[in-house]
């Protein structure tokens, strides 16, 4: 070719690397329509070079001049049958031979050697008529069937005969079945449209027992469902076999299964949507579910609901995924984000995704192993989905394995061919599939995947009291996991009431919490060595979060990094540079950073941080003895609270420690007491927050967290957790502990305590200056251990001394 | 005297040999009277005159396989043709066996017959599998009534489709194809076998999958805006077992009428940026923009090469009438064996040559 057509404008010489493939065949295209004097030479064998060979040509055979022939060897050859001898020109015997093979292995009943105009523009093409790998063999024989019978009619294009349903052969199965309907040529188009749809429910109904005669419609139907891997044999007559496979297509599709071939199944046979008016039991809207329009849903027969993890209006919240589930509904997460062209599939945007998803999922409370789909929302085809999509997915795997692994599952929204190769790959569990679009390139000429959970198949607009809302309809398989009541932990919300009304929002206190213990597995994940650090992401939230106002040497004596104590300096400095990169990504805060907005947290925050770290390195007791745990939270802030008592005693001999520690003690805000609300509150969120962490070591900081806050709405409740968890609703260890705190002189206590007396008198030492009576010294530490009990058992307050 | 004919010298590439090897006059000195019109037997490479069994190959196709090392290539030729000697009535018709190797060929249940002017068709017994890993398949050669009898022998396209063998093409030697004939009664009988040739590579082979990614161009239409579909996107992937040479070439032809410039924007093997560098880009011809860039480094087995791209589209394109896809290729280099994907090119097209998406423009010739 190269030699001979070199020089013909337009024609481009093709690499003489003995491989066949489009290149080639556009340079086949281009030097026959060059022999046909087309002039404008193009890649494709369109209209002008038909109606060329059909007025110049007819049919090749020995008549035909050489250089056609010659064209038509070099074709035979491309495609894997004996060309004869390029260089000769002359049609002989072999190329006949070779000629009829071609015919017979399309599925022509002609196999004369001719080579009309259609024949010669398939043998232009990758198509493979003999079975390609992976290929079927009763999908094989049912091309070979489509061939046979319908090429004759003037829009029939010849169809592979490879064993592999595709887009094409798609459209030669609904020309088939239009010309069976009665459709002339020029009217059927290979679409499934309005006349075709009609056509099948008036004549398509097959059934057992039937054979075909003069018209076709079980073979069609066969045919049909080979193409939908439901191996028949495409024989024309309805058996026992062909009933059995329409019953397992139907409950596949989650048709009712009646082994008769109406029109939804046929439907569900030909195109992506099926019968788009069946009913569906579940919907998927980007607008939020209210309770009115739950009970809209659930009265029109719908149980589960899919929405979406974000975007600024079309996000759900926790208030909503309570709705959902009050409603007697469930619900499907999908995490999309534009996905709606190939410029969104970089490996950056798939990593950040799947990371988001995760964040966001855990804060809503969503548990490990629930499946969060991420969408191709367009029509992807087979290159796009190797380029793009495919690697597009390895990065969203990658972002949702980033902190922990196996946390939660992917699956993938798109036309039916994405689904499939992405599931294929390993690189999604579930597949929710994009089905309304009959037309894309995912979706004409591909079965539904085995792995669909939902195929969504209708837009609809359902009304509700408050206008129409938009959904689309979906079909749900038994291989749906839909996320249940038990699936969703409670998310901590506060109640907001300012001049637009009263509202539930989420807690930004905690949703920042998630984030940043997030953050802090994230960065111990990158470490090069997280199997040893990964442990240490409560740590490290902890400390990022003390530090702005206890991080003295009392403290890192107290409580001290752990990197600073390690043993293993390998391990010590990965810890170490796992923490100075959880830090500059925390530092990225806004500057109103919900975490310090004492709004959010009924306790002090930095208190609390620093007490749960005690707790966390030093453990927790339940007796009625002091714990070093407990010197890092009540125990010392006591002692502080008593000193201060103490100082303000010995300069008013009218305080009592009744009526002064009574007041005060666990109340009023930060700088009112040194033991106020805030720093209790803290205090004992720190003991529940730690013993949680403690006995549970795969739990997370903010999952601890969250446990406690979601009973906001209880005020007593952490006060009840507290003194159940801590000293066993004993009232008497209470004051026990309160003894041992002053008076015993263990080791880790009397040090401890003396240092933060700072001078102070203990409760029943006598003043530096004699002022305090007998009676008082014997009553202060009982009186103080008394008052202590009665603040955390809820007794009313003392008035104003 | 018939000489089994294997590949050509004249056709053995830089890439090593060719696919198919084609028995031409410069190998047999029979030149054109290999294919000539049948005249007297005696004159041509055909299978000798008379009655007498006789088998010629014609035409043959190269099978390569590799041993699991990849070190050792074996080559099979595979005739898809022979000229059978004997006229063949239909009292004493000629029985034809073919063996051949399972993993490598598949049978038809059809086979080819032509002689002089008269081609018909004949049956295939089922293909006999056997425990060797070979099949046998068996058909009659006989003469249809009323046919001439100006031609002694006949030509038999033979019943046999090679297999797509990738990714699976290190599966040891084949087993040798044998192809007897046997007249009918017994009373004459031939047969020839090809046996595989081996040899060390000098290079073990290497081999890429080229997809590419898709964005759809506006084109003036008739009946509203079409689309002229370009790659911005390029992924190859390194099947190995050797890496892609460095050096290969990633072509990208895209028609001149429609597109004005291409730029590669980044580059990376394995998610790692690597230098881009700026394509050579140039019009071949008016209808033809052709972009190439020399990939740097070698691309390792497993790995893949990632390049974006971005097409400028000319400002104010043609109603297409003639119309030049959009391809993208990979041109080896070094002499290293290159394996047979089947997937060197990507073209945004079904095996069919139809777009794969709605509206897109074909053009009209």
């Amino acid at each position: 070719m190269n030699e001979n057509y070199k020089d013909v404008p337009g024609y481009t010489e093709v690499p003489e690397d003995g491989r066949t493939g489009w290149r080639t065949m556009f340079a086949l295209t281009r030097a026959l329509q060059h022999e046909l004097g087309i002039t404008s030479l193009s890649d494709t064998f369109g209209p002008t070079t038909e109606s060329r060979f059909t007025s110049q040509i007819g049919a090749i055979t020995s008549a035909t001049k050489a250089r056609v022939v010659q064209i038509l060897a070099c074709a035979l050859w491309c495609k894997g049958y004996f060309g004869g001898d390029i260089l000769s020109g002359r049609y002989t015997e072999d190329i006949a031979a070779s000629c009829s093979s071609v015919k017979r292995d399309m599925g022509l009943s002609d196999t004369s050697p001719d080579i009309t105009v259609k024949i010669m523009k398939s043998i232009l093409t990758m198509d493979a008529y003999v079975l390609v790998r992976g290929g079927d063999p009763t999908i094989r024989s049912a091309q070979r069937w489509l061939n046979a019978t319908y090429l004759s009619r003037r829009d029939f294009a010849v169809v592979p005969a490879d064993g592999i349903f595709s887009r094409d052969v798609q459209k030669g199965l609904m020309f088939a079945i239009q010309y069976e309907i009665g459709m002339a040529d020029g009217t059927a188009n290979g679409s499934f449209g309005p006349g075709t749809v009609a056509g099948l429910k008036e004549k398509g109904t097959v059934s057992l027992g039937m054979v075909d005669g003069t018209r076709r419609w079980v073979r069609l139907f066969q045919s049909a469902l080979a193409f939908n891997r439901r191996p028949v044999p495409v024989d024309g007559s309805f058996g026992t076999s062909t009933k059995v496979a329409v019953q397992e297509f139907q409950e596949f599709v989650r048709l009712p299964s009646t082994g008769i071939g109406n029109f939804s199944t046929w439907a569900s046979l030909l195109v992506s949507t099926g019968d788009p008016d069946r009913p569906g039991t579940a919907c998927d809207t980007n607008v939020p579910i209210t309770a009115t329009t739950a009970a809209v849903l659930t009265g029109a027969g719908y149980s589960v609901v899919g929405r979406y993890l974000n975007g600024v209006t079309k996000r759900i919240q926790a208030v909503e995924i309570r709705t959902i589930h009050d409603a007697g509904m469930s619900l499907f997460p999908i995490f999309q984000e534009y996905n709606n062209a190939p410029g969104y599939f970089t490996g950056d945007i798939g990593y950040r995704h799947g990371s988001a998803a995760v964040l966001r999922a855990r804060q809503l409370g969503i548990k490990p192993g629930a499946v969060i789909y991420f969408p191709v929302d367009w029509d992807a085809t087979d290159g796009d989905i190797e380029a793009l999509v495919i690697p597009w997915f390895e990065k969203v795997r990658d972002g949702v394995r980033r902190a922990r692994a196996n946390e939660y599952q992917i699956g993938v929204y798109g036309p039916r061919n994405v689904c499939q190769k992405v599931c294929d790959r390993g690189l999604a569990v579930s597949a929710f599939v994009g089905g309304i679009s009959r037309g894309w390139s995912g979706n004409l000429g591909y079965p539904l995947p085995g792995a669909w959970a939902y195929d969504q198949i209708q837009e609809l607009k359902v009304s509700t009291p408050t206008g129409l809302v938009e959904i689309d309809k979906v079909i749900v398989s038994p291989r749906a996991a839909p996320i249940g009541p038990d699936a969703v932990l409670p998310t901590p919300s506060r109640t907001v009431t300012d001049a637009s009304g009263t509202r539930v929002e989420v807690n930004d206190w905690f949703w920042r919490l998630s984030e940043l213990t997030y953050q802090a597995e994230c960065a111990l994940e990158r470490s090069v060595g997280a199997f040893a650090v990964r442990k240490y992401a409560t740590e490290l939230v902890l400390y990022h979060l003390q530090k702005r106002k206890y991080d003295d040497m009392q403290f890192r004596a107290y409580t001290p990094q752990p990197e600073s104590v390690m043993t293993d300096p390998v391990q010590a400095a990965l810890l170490s540079a796992a923490r100075q990169s959880f830090h500059d990504s925390a530092a990225l805060v806004p500057v109103e950073d919900p975490l310090y907005d004492v709004a959010n947290y009924a306790g002090d925050l930095e208190h609390f941080a620093a007490s749960t770290r005690g707790y966390v390195q030093w453990s927790y007791t339940s007796d009625g003895s002091v714990g070093p745990g407990d010197l890092g939270a009540w125990a010392l802030d006591l002692v502080t609270f008593w000193a201060e008592y103490a100082t303000a005693r010995s300069a008013d001999s009218s305080l009592t420690v009744g009526s002064w520690c009574g007041y005060r003690l666990g109340y009023g805000a930060a700088g009112e007491s040194s033991f106020g609300e805030t720093d209790l509150i803290a205090d004992i969120d720190a003991f529940l927050v730690a013993k949680r962490l403690l006995d549970d070591a795969d739990r997370s900081l903010a999952d601890a967290v969250r446990e406690i806050l979601t009973h906001d709405d209880d005020p007593r409740w952490r006060y009840r957790t507290f003194l159940r968890e801590r000293f066993a609703d004993d009232r008497t260890r209470i004051e026990a502990a309160v003894h041992h705190l002053f008076v015993n002189r263990t080791p880790w206590v009397f040090p401890a305590v003396s240092a933060k007396l700072d001078g102070a008198r203990r409760p029943g030492e006598q003043a530096d200056d004699g002022s305090v009576t007998e009676v008082e010294l014997v009553t202060e530490l009982p009186t103080l251990a008394r008052v202590f009990a009665d603040r955390l058992l809820g007794a009313p307050r003392p008035p104003l001394p | 005297m018939l000489v089994e004919v294997g590949m050509t010298p004249d056709r053995l590439g830089p890439q090593g040999p060719s696919r198919r090897a084609v028995l031409t006059g410069a190998v047999s000195g029979i030149g054109t009277a290999l294919l000539a019109a049948p005249t007297k037997a005696a004159a041509s490479e055909r299978a000798a005159g008379g009655t007498a069994v006789a088998l010629v190959p014609l035409e043959t196709s190269e099978i390569v396989t590799y041993d699991s090392t990849w070190a050792t290539q074996h080559v099979l030729d595979v005739p898809l043709a022979v000229s059978i000697a004997g006229y063949a009535l239909p009292s004493s018709g000629l029985t034809v066996t073919v063996s051949f190797d399972l993993r490598l060929l598949a049978s038809t249940d059809r086979v080819a017959i032509a002689a002089g002017t008269a081609s018909w068709s004949a049956s295939c017994e089922p293909a006999q599998v056997l425990d060797d890993g070979t099949a046998r398949v068996t058909f009659d050669v006989v003469r249809p009534q009323g046919s001439s009898r100006r031609r002694s022998s006949s030509t038999v396209a033979l019943p046999l489709r090679p297999l797509d063998l990738y990714p699976d093409e290190n599966i040891g030697a084949p087993h040798p194809l044998v192809i007897e004939v046997v007249r009918r009664g017994g009373a004459q009988r031939t047969a020839r076998t090809w046996s595989t040739v081996s040899r060390s590579v000098p290079a073990t082979p290497w081999g890429v999958e080229v997809a590419a990614a898709w964005t759809s161009l506006e084109l003036p239409g008739s009946l509203g805006p079409l689309g002229y579909r370009a790659p911005i996107s390029v992924r190859l992937r390194s099947t190995g077992p050797a890496p892609i040479p460095a050096g290969s070439e990633l072509v990208v032809d895209l028609d001149a009428s429609v597109v004005a410039g291409l730029e590669v924007l980044t580059a990376s093997i394995d998610g790692l940026a690597i230098a881009a560098p700026t394509p050579r880009v140039g019009r071949q011809d008016e209808t033809l923009l052709r972009g190439s860039w020399v990939v740097p480094v070698a691309i390792p087995a497993g790995s893949v090469l990632d390049v974006v791209l971005d097409c400028t589209p000319v400002a104010a394109p043609p109603t297409p009438r003639s119309l030049r896809r959009a391809t993208v290729s990979l041109v080896g280099a070094g002499a290293g064996v290159p394996r047979e994907t089947g997937r060197y090119t990507a073209v945004d097209l079904t095996s069919s040559g139809t777009p794969t998406t709605d509206g897109i423009a074909v053009g009209t010739i």
